[in-house]
C-alpha cells in the first residue's frame, strides 16, 4: 500500500459522523484482502478480522484485540433554507467557523429532483465593507454564515432539503519531506495505518484474532467505538487517533512532535499495555514519544475501556498540525511507523499478556 | 487493616496498585481465594454468599483511588512539570510536600511558588493555575529530573495520618479510604444479600471502575460508600452546609450522577432510625460517584449513596470525624441483616 | 386527543419521581398490550407482540418525567431551598406555583439580587406557608420534589398550553397509538422512560432489556417560528417533525427515510429538523449493547421548559397517523 495514494484517495470519500457509508464502502474493500471476514454493522462500523495464525495452549481461547481507528468527518448539515436560496448551516462534529469564510464545500442533496447530486457551494458571508469597525474585529460566527450555490431560490427548494449534508473540500496536497496535507486526516489516516499493520501481518502470525475496526461517530461522541466493542467483546483494545504537533503559537505540553507517533499515558489508559507497547517500540527502534491525559482522551479510547466488564485500553496518537480544518497536515513516515509498531506488538503478544496486569 | 495504614497507601486514579494489593490480600484472607478476583479494570470484587439462594444481589462499592498529580515533562532546570489527576482546585497546592513515585524509591518534593517579596500587587491577586506550578525534587537539570521521575509518574500529597480534636482525623485520602475501610469491616458480617464487595478503582476521573464492575456483578441493589464534602466549618448558614461532621452518615437524595429511587432513600432512613444508627439527609445536590453508573449498568439497579462528611475533600488535608465513620458502618451492617 | 392530553399532563411526575404518571398510564394500556412491566428505573415497558416470529423488534419511547425542584434544605423560617432537577430556566421559575407529590402548594421566588449578580438556583426558595423550619417539615420532607403545577389549556383552536407538555404530550400520542394499533409484524415495545431530563438515564436500562433492532423516540422539540427565533427551522401547525440530528444523537438515515415515507404514505405534513441543541432518549437507545438504529419523532413546541409550553394538536395528529403508517 502506497500510504500517499492511500490518503489522496481517502480525501475525496465522504463520511460525515452518523452517515458514513460512502467511506465504509471503500474501507471495506481496502481491508477485504488483507483480513479473513470484512463486514458493516448497522451504525457503520467497518469491523475486519484477522484470526489468530499460531494456536494457544489447549482449552484457551484466543485472546481478541480490537484496534480502533475513526473513519468520520466533521462536517455541516443544512439546517434552513434561506429565501434567497442560501444555506443555514449546522455543524456535525466540532467545525471551528474560522475556516469557513470563502471555503468551498460540496452539497450532497439527497432527495432533490435529479435524485442524488453533489453541488458546488461556497461560504459567504456580509462584506467587510459593510460591517462596523467593531465588528469586524470578531471572528464570524456560524449562524452568520451561509452557503450559496449560485442557483435561484426555486431551484435550491427542488434540489435541496433541510437535512442534507454539507462537507469541506480538501483534496490532498503532497508536500516536502513526506508530508501530506488535506482533509479528514483525522482520523482516516490512522485506518491507513491499521492498514499498514493488516499489510505486515499477512507474513508474521500471531495468536490473538485482531479486529481492525475503523469507527464511526468518533467525532460527535465515539457511538460506533461503543457498540463495535460491545459486539467484539475484546480482551485488550487499543486507539489510533490524531493529536496536536506543535505550531508557533501552542501552549507547552500540549503537542506531540510531527515526526513520531506518540504513546499516551493517564488514568484512562492501562500502565502494564502502555509499558508494553513502549517497550516493543525501543526492540524495533521505533521512534516514539510519550504524551499525558490527567482524564479523557477525547478518542474511541474513553468508550472502549469501560464497554461490558472494562477493556484495559492503549492509545497511539499520529501527530498533525491544523486539526478539524481542510488542510490537516501529517507526516507520511508516521503512519509507516505506527503499522510497524503494531504489526510487532500483536505477533509478540503472548500468552500471559495478562498475568499480573493489576499489580 | 488499620484507617491508618489504609491511608497513607499510595493510590492515585489509574495508579491504584499498592492499596488495591493491600485490599485484595486481606479480602482473600477473610472470604477465601476463590471468593476474591481482581477483574480486568483493576477492581477488587470480593463476594459473600448468604444462606438464601434467592437472596437479592447486593453491590456495596467504595473506591480505592484518590486524586494526586502526574509528571508530564520536567524543565530545563530539572523541575517537575504535572497535572491534576482528578479534581484538585490549584489554590490548594502552594507550599505543600509531596512525595513522587511509590515504594520505596519514592522522591521527597515541594510545590514552591516565588516569594511574596517578588509578587507583584497584581500578582497576589491572580489564582497560580497548575501550569505556573513545579514540583522540585532537587533534580540538578532536565536529563536528572526525566530519569527519576519519567513523564506518567504519580504523585502523591504527603500528609501524615494525624489524630487530633474532638474525634477528628486529618489526612490525605480520606475520599474514599474511609469507605473502603468501611467495606472491611463488613466482610465479617452476616448478611442477608448475595453481597458483592467492590473497591473500584479510577472512581475520581469519571467513575470508570464501576462500569465494568457493575456489568460483572448485575446487582439489584447498589450502596455507594463513600467521603462526601462538607462545607460546616466557620460563617456559613445552616441550610448551605451540606453536611455536618459529627452528625452521622450522610444518606444522600440526589447527587449529579444519580437519583436516588424513592423507595431506596426512605429504606435507608427507615433503617437508620430503627437501628439508632447516627444520620443525616446530605442537603444539597453535590458531586457524583460510582452510583451512576451501578444505576444504569445493564437493566439497571436501585442505588443510594452513604457518605462520611468530609472537610477540605480533595486536598492534602482532609478531615472526618471517626463517630461518622462508625454510623456508616454501623447503618450498612443493620441494612446487611434486613 | 385533548382530553387524554389533559389527563396525562395534569398527573404529578417529577424527574425520579414517575410512578403516578406510570399508573394512569398501566390503567390506559392494560387490555390493549400483551405484557406490561416495570424496571429498576422506573420505566414502565409496555409489549405488544408481532404476529411474525422472525420480526423486528422497535422501541418507542415517551419519557413520563418532568423537571422540577429538589428540597435540599429548610431554613428556620420555614422557606425550602432547592436544586434543579433537570433544565430549569431560573428565569422561568419566578413567582411560579408548584405543587409536590402529596398534594401540598407553593410558591417559588427568586430572593433580591445585586444588579451586577446573574440570579442562579441557589437564589431561589420555595414558600409553602409554613412559620418555621418545623413545619415545614411536617409537610415535605428533604428529597421532596416539586413541579411546576398542573394547567393545561387550549389557545386558540388548535394549540394546547400546559408545564409538562415536554413530555407528556409524547406519552399521551404513544398511547393513543397503542389504542388504535391493530396487528404487526414486529413486535413492538412502548416504553414509557423515565429520568430523560437528567440525561435519559431510564431509556438506556429499558433498551439494554428489550434489545431492540430499532428505536424511536417521541418527543417534542424547539421551534423557529416565534421572535428572534431562527433554529430548528420547525413551525407549529406545519406537521410532524422528523428529526435529522441534534446533540445527543445522528439519526440513522434508513430510519429517516422509512419516517418520511410513513409520513407520505399516511398523507400527513412532515418536517425536517436539524437541532443544534438538546438531545432524546435516542441517544440512549443507538448505543445499547451493540448498536441501535434510530430516530426521532419530534412535537414541534413553543416555551420548552417552561410553565406554559405550546404545541399544536394538527402536529399531534400528524405523528399519529405517521406512526400507525410506519409500525403497520
Amino acid at each position: 500500500m502506497d500510504i500517499m495514494n492511500f490518503l489522496k484517495e481517502q480525501a475525496v470519500q465522504h463520511g460525515p459522523s452518523g452517515h458514513e457509508y460512502e467511506v465504509a464502502a471503500w474501507f471495506k474493500k481496502q481491508f477485504e484482502p488483507l483480513c479473513d471476514s470484512v463486514t458493516i454493522d448497522p451504525l457503520y462500523n467497518v469491523i475486519a478480522l484477522k484470526k489468530a495464525t499460531r494456536p494457544v495452549s489447549d482449552g484457551k481461547r484466543a485472546p481478541r484485540v480490537m484496534l480502533a481507528a475513526h473513519q468520520d468527518e466533521i462536517a455541516l448539515m443544512v439546517a434552513d433554507i434561506l429565501p434567497d436560496g442560501t444555506l443555514r448551516m449546522g455543524e456535525v462534529g466540532g467545525v471551528d467557523p474560522r475556516i469557513l469564510p470563502a471555503s468551498t464545500v460540496t452539497v450532497h442533496a439527497r432527495q432533490g429532483k435529479n435524485g442524488y447530486e453533489k453541488l458546488l457551494g461556497v461560504v459567504g458571508a456580509m462584506p467587510p465593507h459593510l460591517l462596523s469597525d467593531a465588528d469586524r474585529q470578531n471572528n464570524y460566527k456560524r449562524e452568520d454564515l451561509f452557503v450559496d450555490l449560485g442557483l435561484p431560490a426555486e431551484e435550491v427548494t427542488a434540489r435541496v432539503h433541510v437535512g442534507d449534508l454539507i462537507t469541506l473540500n480538501g483534496p490532498a496536497r503532497e508536500l516536502l519531506n513526506g508530508r501530506c496535507a488535506a482533509k479528514s486526516m483525522d482520523d482516516r489516516a490512522c485506518g491507513g495505518a491499521l492498514l499498514q499493520a493488516a499489510e505486515r501481518l499477512q507474513t508474521m502470525t500471531h495468536i490473538c484474532d485482531v479486529y481492525f475496526v475503523i469507527t464511526s461517530q468518533e467525532e460527535v461522541g465515539a457511538q460506533g467505538a461503543t457498540s463495535a466493542a460491545y459486539g467484539i467483546d475484546p480482551d485488550l483494545g487499543i486507539a489510533l487517533d490524531v493529536t496536536h504537533a506543535p505550531l508557533p503559537s501552542s501552549r507547552p505540553d500540549t503537542t506531540s512532535p510531527l515526526n513520531m507517533p506518540a504513546l499516551c499515558c493517564g488514568p484512562y489508559l492501562q500502565p502494564k499495555v502502555f509499558a508494553r507497547i513502549r517497550d516493543t517500540a525501543k526492540a524495533h527502534s521505533v521512534e516514539v514519544s510519550i504524551d499525558t491525559a490527567s482524564r479523557r482522551t477525547y478518542t474511541d479510547g474513553d468508550a472502549l475501556q469501560i464497554v461490558r466488564a472494562g477493556v484495559p485500553t492503549a492509545l497511539i496518537s499520529v501527530p498533525l498540525k491544523y486539526m478539524h480544518t481542510s488542510v490537516e497536515l501529517l507526516d507520511t513516515n508516521v503512519i509507516r511507523e505506527s503499522g510497524r509498531l503494531l504489526a510487532h506488538f500483536l505477533s509478540e503478544l503472548d500468552e500471559g499478556w495478562d498475568n499480573d496486569l493489576w499489580s | 487493616m488499620e484507617l491508618k495504614t489504609l491511608c497513607e497507601l499510595p493510590g492515585i486514579s489509574g495508579r491504584e496498585e499498592p492499596v488495591r494489593m493491600a485490599i485484595y490480600n486481606e479480602c482473600v484472607e477473610k472470604l477465601g481465594k476463590e471468593n476474591v478476583t481482581i477483574d480486568r479494570m483493576g477492581n477488587v470484587i470480593a463476594h459473600k454468599k448468604c444462606a438464601d439462594e434467592n437472596a437479592k444481589r447486593l453491590m456495596i462499592a467504595g473506591h480505592m483511588d484518590e486524586v494526586g498529580l502526574m509528571v508530564i515533562s520536567a524543565t530545563e532546570d530539572g523541575l517537575l512539570k504535572v497535572c491534576a489527576i482528578g479534581g484538585i482546585d490549584s489554590r490548594v497546592l502552594v507550599s505543600k510536600r509531596v512525595k513522587v513515585g511509590y515504594g520505596e524509591n519514592a522522591l521527597s518534593g515541594v510545590i514552591g511558588a516565588m516569594a511574596i517579596h517578588q509578587q507583584t500587587a497584581e500578582d497576589r491577586k491572580h489564582v497560580l493555575p497548575i501550569e505556573q506550578l513545579y514540583v522540585d525534587i532537587g533534580a540538578k537539570d532536565k536529563a536528572e529530573a526525566e530519569s527519576v521521575a519519567p513523564v506518567g509518574t504519580p504523585i502523591i500529597f504527603e500528609t501524615p495520618f494525624t489524630l487530633f480534636g474532638d474525634h477528628k482525623v486529618l489526612a490525605r485520602s480520606l475520599d474514599d479510604r474511609v469507605g473502603c475501610y468501611t467495606m472491611l469491616r463488613l466482610l465479617d458480617d452476616e448478611t442477608n444479600y448475595d453481597t458483592w464487595f467492590a473497591f473500584t478503582c479510577q472512581e475520581e476521573v469519571g467513575c470508570r471502575g464501576a462500569y465494568g464492575a457493575a456489568f460483572r456483578i448485575q446487582p439489584d441493589i447498589g450502596l455507594v460508600l463513600e467521603g462526601t464534602a462538607s462545607n460546616d466549618a466557620g460563617d456559613i448558614p445552616e441550610h448551605e452546609q451540606i453536611c455536618v461532621l459529627g452528625k452521622g452518615v450522610a444518606i444522600s437524595f440526589m447527587d449529579h450522577a444519580s437519583i436516588a429511587q424513592p423507595e431506596m432513600f426512605k429504606t435507608m432512613l427507615a433503617v437508620a432510625q430503627e437501628a439508632g444508627v447516627p444520620h443525616q439527609v446530605k442537603m444539597a445536590v453535590t458531586g457524583g460517584n460510582d452510583g451512576g453508573p451501578i444505576q444504569r449498568t445493564r437493566i439497571g439497579a436501585q442505588t443510594c449513596a452513604l457518605s462520611v462528611p468530609c472537610r477540605y475533600i480533595h486536598s492534602p488535608s482532609t478531615v472526618c470525624d471517626l463517630r461518622d465513620l462508625d454510623a456508616q458502618y454501623e447503618l450498612v451492617k443493620a441494612f446487611l441483616q434486613k | 386527543m385533548f382530553e387524554l392530553i389533559k389527563k396525562i399532563a395534569d398527573v404529578y411526575g417529577a424527574t425520579g419521581r414517575e410512578s403516578a404518571v406510570a399508573d394512569t398510564i398501566e390503567a390506559l394500556l392494560k387490555d390493549k398490550v400483551d405484557s406490561i412491566t416495570r424496571d429498576a428505573m422506573g420505566n414502565l415497558i409496555c409489549e405488544k407482540r408481532g404476529t411474525d416470529p422472525g420480526g423486528k423488534r422497535i422501541m418507542l419511547s415517551a419519557h413520563m418525567d418532568h423537571i422540577g425542584f429538589i428540597v435540599a434544605a429548610v431554613e428556620k423560617e420555614g422557606f425550602l431551598r432547592v436544586a434543579p432537577v433537570g433544565g430549569i430556566r431560573v428565569a422561568y421559575s419566578h413567582t411560579r406555583h408548584v405543587c409536590f407529590a402529596n398534594g401540598v402548594q407553593g410558591v417559588i421566588v427568586q430572593e433580591p439580587v445585586a444588579d451586577n449578580e446573574k440570579p442562579v438556583m441557589k437564589h431561589m426558595f420555595i414558600d409553602i406557608g409554613a412559620a418555621d423550619a418545623e413545619e415545614a417539615l411536617s409537610m415535605v420532607q428533604l428529597g421532596d420534589i416539586a413541579v411546576y403545577a398542573p394547567d393545561c389549556f387550549r389557545l386558540g383552536e388548535y394549540r394546547v398550553a400546559a408545564p409538562a407538555m415536554d413530555d407528556r404530550i409524547a406519552c399521551a400520542l404513544l398511547i393513543s397509538v397503542m389504542q388504535q394499533l391493530g396487528e404487526t409484524k414486529d413486535t413492538v415495545y412502548a416504553v414509557f422512560s423515565t429520568q430523560e431530563e437528567v440525561g435519559c438515564r431510564g431509556a438506556k436500562t429499558a433498551a439494554y432489556g428489550i434489545n431492540p433492532d430499532v428505536g424511536i423516540a417521541l418527543d417534542v422539540t424547539g421551534n423557529g417560528d416565534t421572535p428572534k427565533t431562527k433554529l430548528p427551522s420547525v413551525k407549529l401547525g406545519d406537521g410532524a417533525a422528523v428529526k435529522i440530528m441534534d446533540n445527543g444523537s445522528i439519526s440513522s438515515p434508513e430510519v429517516v427515510s422509512a419516517l418520511l415515507a410513513a409520513g407520505e404514505k399516511a398523507g400527513v405534513k412532515t418536517q425536517r429538523e436539524v437541532l443544534p441543541y438538546g438531545g432524546t432518549d435516542a441517544m440512549a437507545m443507538q448505543t445499547t449493547r451493540s448498536g441501535v438504529r434510530v430516530g426521532t419523532v419530534s412535537i414541534p413546541c413553543r416555551y420548552v421548559h417552561s410553565a406554559c409550553e405550546v404545541i399544536d394538536l394538527r402536529d399531534v395528529d400528524a405523528a399519529e397517523k405517521l406512526l400507525l403508517a410506519y409500525l403497520q
